[in-house]
């Protein structure tokens, strides 16, 4: 399994694998890890499309939200130390179990914001006031004429002004869409059973504390939680009948936070007036494969919500940034963003008979890479496991040609990593 | 012509006419001028399709912004003292014209400001994000997966954040889209000849006094003007030379605004990256008849942005409101938004200036005009022999008697 100390680095080595996973282009990564890694690339949907070759020698991996990580995935990883999920949420990685096998998972959080909030009230507006329909309507070629005409057309756009927009997690995304949703006279409500009190005194909106209450007091419900073990199908039909009547459903967060066949139901008869959805259950989305087939006044984007050129470029640069840090210095402190540090408990380095606390150390990291010198000598059976693992690498078809690295005297140590 | 006098009213006369001209619905009209006038209505886009008997007859006419009233219009109408648009814009009725035969034309202004304030955020917002191109993506059927599906699917859609909005013409709509394109990031910048200086203070946004500099310095240029005799086609093909390569542009306000063809051109070319129009040259709307046709980038609502429920009923109720106290009242003085007051002049009215004390020409006080004074022809009551009982048309709803009613009470107060 992967080594415990810091990922085997230097002018020794070879340079660590690091693979994209499920996707082809590394353009905005390669200058940043070229001098510290290989960098691969899979473009697969599922572990089984992964060449036997990056399992067992990937040593980073950098993924994006079209593959799924379960514990019996990432067994099949031989040397992995690291996860970058490129983006925020990161319910497609089975978090403990990593933690269990020494991997640390690490997201990009703070990314896209703006994006993701700003589409949100695009999908806000375009239910209110029926654009997106009314756009299509003209594209096809029908004359809407007279006041009646615009009345028969336009039917069910309705004044926002006065109506309350209940935003169910506050975090950096559902702030933002509070503040824009202001402006436009919505009566602003939150649901957030993580956040310490008094955080709606700072923004001039009104919290409640139950979920319960935000339904029954919201004209537009907008998610923007991400998705945990307790709130898979936070919306389903239960929850759907706390609702208002003819309200209003947005979902820019995670598809397994609403029961889709529920959803449906709702739509068909009318109890949900509209509803917008960026994300769903099943990625990539398509109408016809899903119990949202045939719905009425449902608007639905593939998980686009987050994109803008700048947004994606900052992304990966920053995911990234992560690995580099995690190549050249310590798992998990060097990290900035890991979010499984809790399940790197002892009983996961002890597999591996790491006495605590040697060299000082009680994370169970007693190298200090900069005193890793090229004159100690690697011992098999030893807690520098993983040095075998790193031998020559075989040149991999997808891999970019990598320059000679041995007989490199000079250890100088690598300079800070980009941020 | 259209006398001059307050229009006759009261239990010796019948009911004067009032037409709704472009639409069906009088529902909410008729509560409030049921008492004071008969209401009918023509639903004609235009003037020939208007029966002989309501040109005759009508004293007052209610149009939203399907039918236009050019002079050869106007003088159709023989008794018209009062015209109301039924929305903010009035560039459909020629208003020179209208004064010069003595009828007032009103509008009401700041109904629905906030549905179209809305209503252009959503439209700017569907030009950045491209929410309306990837849920049409969705909906025919194509997948998109992986980073680089969503990078295909999404080119084009842009960060808000440091982006510069221009808003030419900073009224009621103008303010309430400035306000919430600053929460987005927006930098805001207006220009508007008519706007006293320092309004940009009050909004902390800022300000340029030409439309040059707005076109140069806007990444998204969003319009929300009135249209008149001098910003015709104020998008042409050389003022769309001024923008910013790329840039956006957003037309809530009236499709006179714009040349279509030179837009066309903008899009096709791909000066102008995208544009979402609500109002046309010719409406109601269809690509096929249009120099649009087959333009990539370009979103299309039927001059709905105006559209709620409620913006309607508000927009309806104080038209009907306006055309009551014109009934009831003096024009103009009792009106409350005349636009063509100044176009009122007394070589219009034939009326001695001065005629019982009033400069305005208008010598007939409402409450004396009382049921024992006789109207004389070839005076200026000539208002009174059009108002003769007036023969059942076929679109008018059944009025009640009004003859033999004897006591004359004044008429509450308008409704607002």
């Amino acid at each position: 399994m992967a080594g415990r100390g810091p990922i085997a680095n230097g002018p020794m080595h070879p340079r660590p694998l690091v693979a994209l996973l499920d996707g082809r282009d590394c353009s905005i990564e390669m200058p940043i890890l070229k001098d510290v890694a290989t960098v691969a690339f899979c473009d697969a949907q599922s572990t089984s499309e992964i060449h036997e070759k990056v399992l067992n020698e990937a040593v980073g991996a950098l993924m994006w939200h079209s593959i799924t990580l379960r514990k019996e995935d990432l067994e099949k990883f031989k040397s992995l130390r690291v996860i970058v999920r490129a983006g925020s949420g990161y319910d497609n990685v089975d978090t403990k179990s990593a933690g269990e096998l020494g991997i640390a998972v690490c997201n990009v959080p703070g990314y896209g914001v703006e994006e993701v909030a700003d589409s949100a009230l695009c999908l806000i507006l375009n239910l209110y006031r029926r654009t997106y329909w009314l756009a299509t309507m003209v594209k096809e070629g029908k004359k809407v004429a007279g006041p009646e005409g615009i009345r028969e057309a336009a039917a069910g756009s309705a004044r926002i002004r006065g109506d309350t927009l209940g935003i169910v997690g506050l975090g950096r995304i559902g702030t933002a869409v509070a503040l824009r949703a202001k402006t436009f006279g919505f009566t602003v409500i939150f649901y957030d059973p993580y956040l310490h009190d008094g955080v709606e005194k700072s923004l001039g909106i009104t919290r409640v504390y139950t979920l319960q209450d935000l339904l029954f007091q919201s004209d537009c419900v907008t998610l923007h939680c991400s998705l945990n073990e307790h709130n898979h199908h936070l919306i389903n039909d239960y929850t759907i009948k706390q609702m208002r009547p003819g309200a209003f459903l947005i979902n820019t967060a995670r598809g397994g936070l609403v029961d889709e066949h529920a959803l449906a139901s709702a739509l068909k008869e009318g109890r949900i007036r509209a509803s917008a959805l960026d994300v769903h259950e099943n990625e990539p989305f398509s109408f016809s494969n899903s119990p949202l087939k045939d719905c009425p006044n449902l608007i639905c984007t593939p998980h686009s919500a987050f994109y803008s050129d700048q947004s994606v470029t900052e992304l990966r640069e920053m995911a990234a940034g992560e690995i580099r840090r995690a190549i050249v210095g310590r798992i998990p402190d060097s990290l900035r963003n890991c979010v499984n540090k809790d399940y790197f408990t002892s009983s996961s380095t002890s597999k591996l008979n790491y006495p605590e606390g040697m060299n000082g150390s009680g994370s169970g990291y007693p190298y200090n890479p900069l005193i890793h010198s090229t004159t100690e000598p690697p011992l098999s059976g030893t807690p520098h496991a993983h040095m075998p693992a790193h031998s020559t690498l075989p040149t991999l078809p997808t891999l970019p040609e990598s320059s000679s690295m041995i007989n490199h005297q000079s250890q100088k140590p690598d300079s800070a990593e980009s941020h």
